[in-house]
Formats: structure tokens, C-alpha cells, sequence
């Protein structure tokens, strides 16, 4: 823990010493730094936190190494029982320099799968993680070292390809734990599309991934992730985000179990700086059953209006309201609620997204 | 011709999932499959402090309520001398993978077990000693927190109604400590000359939001 101390401080030297060494400008070194503040207050729900408290700080490096490559190195810290955990995000090299109309990355990376699971927390456009990228993606996204490439097919419509893979020892965030070997790695598929208008844009992908954990165990998720965006000149007018991913595991000599979870999000700018939105959730175990191998049905649905102050990207102030539901076989099993807010802020260069 | 494009992926991609998935697994030798159904072999079954359960054998119940992605298990007990009680989670519904956490009483003092990936270790062996009472009378009253990571992820208290702040004696993560992956949604308890005296389960008080 001490070390990692350390490398995060050295790291907040080097942000501080951007100023005093001016050749670091001219190496096109950027830097950045991100914190993300929520706050819950959760009602008929004893396990919310019911506090403030930082959910994740992060500083990141990104630039060029040389003409052909770019780097970035990002390190992260989040809360686990009371006390901030530092830790390596990622740190990989990448170009789009070397194969025509390919970009790869080496190194340790957020999967290339997905939405929410490439964009980093503070990012997302919502204050909690929806209840599929929780089960699925273990929070703020899956971690893992290895390489991907995206190809830009060479057709009259966008068609971009990504293929990857990586070690597969974890397929959930890290929590100081190196993993297992796998039978067969972590490897993951997407195809991008992209339809854009006079004032926006459509992108929708379909992704795949799989793994053969050290236990033999099979996993395979499929998904459909899509963005849609409409703008009045820099303003942007309606955002709906949506994924809706399956995902099924099927231990050695053990029956096959498949979840499914889908999020709607839809977000409308009520002028230049507030914004409304609301995001829907749900999730279901497909093959849950009890002892008796009676099959249960079970849903759990949520519901999450929300206001949004942003003066500019490097600040936003949320205020949420989050409805949830378990049912089993049509009765309602838990009922809960709860008060979210959410205060995000970025200093120095941020890296743009694609879309 | 990009819709069918998509169409066609989504298919593909759904086939290759079905056709691993196992779901024609239902049909192989029922020797190779350890899950069993209840068409095959009805299992006699009862209720203990409201929890219905399935009786496997003489010293063996799983309860029927599955656990889902996380849960809390209290347990209050009276261990004779020579006595065995093993708490068993995310197994398949015969109780067989998944985690274990066993207490045993060979002598006057209560010993606790747990299997790890790399094999059973003893909890009073270990550095945790100090934070366990004696336990010479044999009750033992324990709350147990698990949750279906990878891999498994257990958190353990000496008492009952705990809460996030109240110290645990044993968190697997922290304690670098690994557990075996997940075998299924059961759970159950193998006990040998115990006098259970409550159990519950409960939801889970470190959620990971």
C-alpha cells in the first residue's frame, strides 16, 4: 500500500512539475486528473452507504512517445471497506500509424466491448452503475492486459472492427487478486456501426466476448450497445444511450446459466447548462432454480430520474433519485429507494471521445 | 444490406453461445451431470427457522432458496465434542464445489476451517487466532457474508447483527485469501452431532456499489 502511495504522489509531482518544466509541452504530453464525489442516502435499504465519499480519483498521462506511437498511463483509486485503494488502470501503447486504417493497443486497457465498459466512470452520463454493468462488468468496467485492434472496414458505410485479446487470469476488476490461468484466454469481438445527420448521430455495436476459466468453466456475453445524440450547434439537445447484454456461464459437468440485463437511458438539454434525464434498468437471473430444480422467474427493475447542472465538461453536479424492485415468481421481494448526488471534476487536458 | 448484415451476426453469435453453453447437457449420462432434477429423484425436505430445505443425506441439507449474487448468513450453534459443521455456498444444488467454511470441535475448543484454492486452512493456525474467543464451550455464533466473485468472497464476523461498522476477523480479499470460483446459486449445511440454534440468511451488508 505504501508503494502505491507513493507512485500515485509521484505522479501528482509530475502533474504540479508540468509547469516548472516546460519541454514537457513540447513532447505533447498531456495530463489530466478526474475525481468523481457521490453521495447516497438510501431509504428501506440499511446497506447504502448513506455518506459522501469519493468513488474514484484518477490521474492520467496520455501523449506520444514518437512519430508512430502513442501511450497513456492512468492510475485510479477507489474506496474498499474505508480506506482508498491506488492502483495501475491502464498503461498501453497504441498507433494508427503503422497498418492502414488499423488502430491497436498493447498493454492494460479497459475491454474494448461495450460502452460504459471503454469510457471511464466519471464519464458515464448517470451517477450509479446500471444493474447489468454491475453483474457483468464488475462496476466500472473489465481490466485486463493483452493487445486489440480496430479496423476500419474498407466499405461505403462506417464498419469498424475490433478484435482482442488478453490474458483472461481476471475477468472482474481487480481487487489485489493476480487470478488463475485460463483453459482459453479472455478474446472479444465488435462491430461498430455509425449513421450520423445534420445534427447528431446514430452508433450501434455488436459485441461478443469469451473466456475458459483455470476451473474450465465457459463464459460467453453478447451485447448491443447503442448511442444516439442530437444537437442544437454545441449543445447537445437528446442523448438515449441503451445496451442490453446476455451472459451465460457454464461450469464443467454443470448446467448452463444465462442472465440478461438491458439500460435505457434518455437525456434532454432543458437549456445550456441543465439537463434532465432518467434511466431505466432491468435484469433477470434466466435459469435461476431452487433445490428442487423448480425454475424461479425473477426480475429486478429500477428506475432513476435525474438532473444534471454542467457548466462546462470539466465540472457536473448531479442530483438522482433511484426506484428499485426485486420480484420472484411475481411478488415483489425487496422494495428500495434512494437520494443520489454526484459531483464530477477534471483538471488539465481530458482526452475527446469518439461519439 | 447493413440490417441484415447485423441480423445475420446476431444469430451467429447467439448460435456459437447455445451450441457451448451446455444447454445440450441436459441430455448426457446423468452419472456425469451432478446436477440432479427433481423429476429423477424426489428428495425428502423439510423447514427449519423458516428456511425450506432438501435432506441429501443423513448429515446434509441444501436449502431451497437460491442466493443469488451475494448474502448473509448468521449461525448460532452448540457443538458437541467431536462435532462437524460445514457451511457450504454458491454450490450446485448436491453441495458439491463452491466455498466452505467449516467448525469443528475435536477436543474443548472450536476449530474453523476454510477451504481455499490451494487447499483447507486453519483459521486459528493463522494470524486471525487472536481475533477469535475461545469458543471451549462450543456455541458458536458467527455471521458469514459471501459474494459471487471471482473468485469467491467471504467476510467473516463473531457475532450476529453486524453491520458495515463493525470490524470483521476475516475478509478473503484484504486477507489475501482464494476461494474457489462459483459453482451454482446453493447453499447448504453438513452437520455431525450439532444442535443448530438458529440460522438466517440475510442480505448483504458490503455491498460493492
Amino acid at each position: 500500500m505504501g508503494r502505491k502511495k507513493l507512485i500515485f504522489l509521484f505522479l501528482v509531482f509530475g502533474l504540479a512539475s508540468k509547469h516548472v518544466f516546460a519541454s514537457l509541452d513540447e513532447s505533447g504530453l498531456e495530463i489530466s486528473a478526474a475525481a468523481d464525489i457521490v453521495g447516497e442516502m438510501g431509504f428501506q435499504d440499511s446497506a447504502r452507504q448513506d455518506r459522501f465519499y469519493v468513488r474514484s480519483a484518477e490521474v492520467l498521462l496520455y501523449g506520444p512517445t514518437d512519430y508512430l506511437f502513442q501511450a497513456r498511463l492512468s492510475l485510479g483509486a477507489h474506496p474498499y471497506q474505508g480506506e482508498m485503494n491506488f492502483g495501475l488502470h491502464e498503461a498501453f501503447v497504441s498507433s494508427s500509424r503503422l497498418i492502414p486504417r488499423t488502430r491497436f493497443q498493447l498493454g492494460q486497457f479497459f475491454l474494448g466491448v461495450g460502452r460504459l465498459n471503454a469510457i471511464h466512470q466519471h464519464d458515464w452520463p448517470f451517477i450509479s452503475t446500471p444493474i447489468v454493468q454491475e453483474n457483468f462488468f464488475d462496476g466500472e468496467g473489465i481490466l485486463d492486459t493483452g493487445v486489440q485492434a480496430s479496423v476500419l472496414m474498407p466499405t461505403a458505410f462506417y464498419w469498424d472492427v475490433t478484435l482482442g485479446v488478453t490474458n483472461g487470469w481476471r475477468i472482474t476488476h481487480s481487487h489485489g487478486d493476480l487470478g488463475a490461468k485460463p483453459k482459453i484466454p479472455t478474446h472479444y469481438l465488435r462491430m461498430e456501426f455509425f449513421n450520423d445527420w445534420e445534427s447528431g448521430g446514430l452508433k450501434y455495436a455488436l459485441n461478443y466476448l469469451g473466456r475458459r476459466d483455470a476451473e474450465s468453466t465457459w463464459l460467453f456475453m453478447s451485447g448491443l450497445d447503442v448511442v444516439a445524440k442530437w444537437r442544437q450547434s454545441r449543445l447537445l439537445k437528446w442523448l438515449i444511450q441503451s445496451e442490453v447484454w446476455s451472459k451465460t456461464e457454464k461450469p464443467k459437468n454443470e448446467r448452463a446459466s444465462t442472465e440478461i440485463g438491458s439500460y435505457f437511458f434518455i437525456q434532454h438539454a432543458l437549456n445550456q447548462n441543465y439537463f434532465l434525464g432518467l434511466r431505466l434498468d432491468v435484469f433477470s437471473q434466466l435459469d435461476l432454480r431452487n433445490a428442487s430444480s423448480q425454475k424461479l422467474t425473477n426480475w429486478q427493475l429500477e428506475a432513476s430520474p435525474q438532473l444534471l447542472y454542467e457548466l462546462s465538461e470539466f465540472s457536473r453536479f448531479r442530483v438522482a433519485y433511484a426506484f428499485e424492485n426485486r420480484f420472484e415468481e411475481n411478488k415483489k421481494t425487496e422494495y428500495g429507494h434512494r437520494l443520489e448526488c454526484q459531483i464530477v471534476f477534471i483538471l488539465g487536458a481530458h482526452p475527446a471521445h469518439e461519439f | 444490406m447493413k440490417l441484415s448484415f447485423l441480423v445475420v451476426s446476431l444469430f451467429l453469435i447467439s448460435c456459437g453461445a447455445d451450441q457451448s453453453s451446455g444447454r445440450g447437457d441436459e441430455t448426457q449420462n446423468p452419472k456425469t451431470a451432478q446436477n440432479r432434477d427433481a423429476e429423477d429423484n424426489a428428495l425428502p425436505g423439510g423447514e427449519i427457522f423458516d428456511l425450506k430445505f432438501l435432506k441429501l443425506d443423513d448429515n446434509s441439507l441444501v436449502f431451497e432458496q437460491p442466493i443469488q449474487k451475494e448474502a448473509l448468513f448468521e449461525i448460532s450453534a452448540s457443538l458437541q465434542i467431536g462435532a462437524e459443521l460445514e457451511l457450504v455456498f454458491f454450490s450446485n444444488n448436491q453441495l458439491n464445489g463452491g466455498g466452505r467454511l467449516k467448525f469443528t470441535r475435536p477436543v474443548d475448543k472450536v476449530l474453523i476451517f476454510l477451504e481455499t484454492a490451494e487447499g483447507i486452512i486453519d483459521l486459528r493456525a493463522e494470524s486471525f487466532n487472536q481475533a477469535f474467543s475461545e469458543m471451549s464451550d462450543g456455541e458458536i455464533s458467527v455471521s458469514v457474508e459471501v459474494h459471487d466473485e471471482e473468485p469467491l468472497h467471504l467476510i467473516l464476523w463473531e457475532g450476529l447483527n453486524v453491520g458495515v461498522s463493525v470490524p470483521e476477523i476475516l475478509d478473503t480479499v484484504q486477507d489475501s485469501i482464494r476461494l474457489s470460483n462459483s459453482r451454482g446459486n446453493f447453499w447448504g449445511l453438513k452437520m455431525n452431532e450439532v444442535t443448530l440454534k438458529n440460522i438466517k440468511i440475510k442480505k448483504a451488508v458490503l455491498s460493492h456499489g
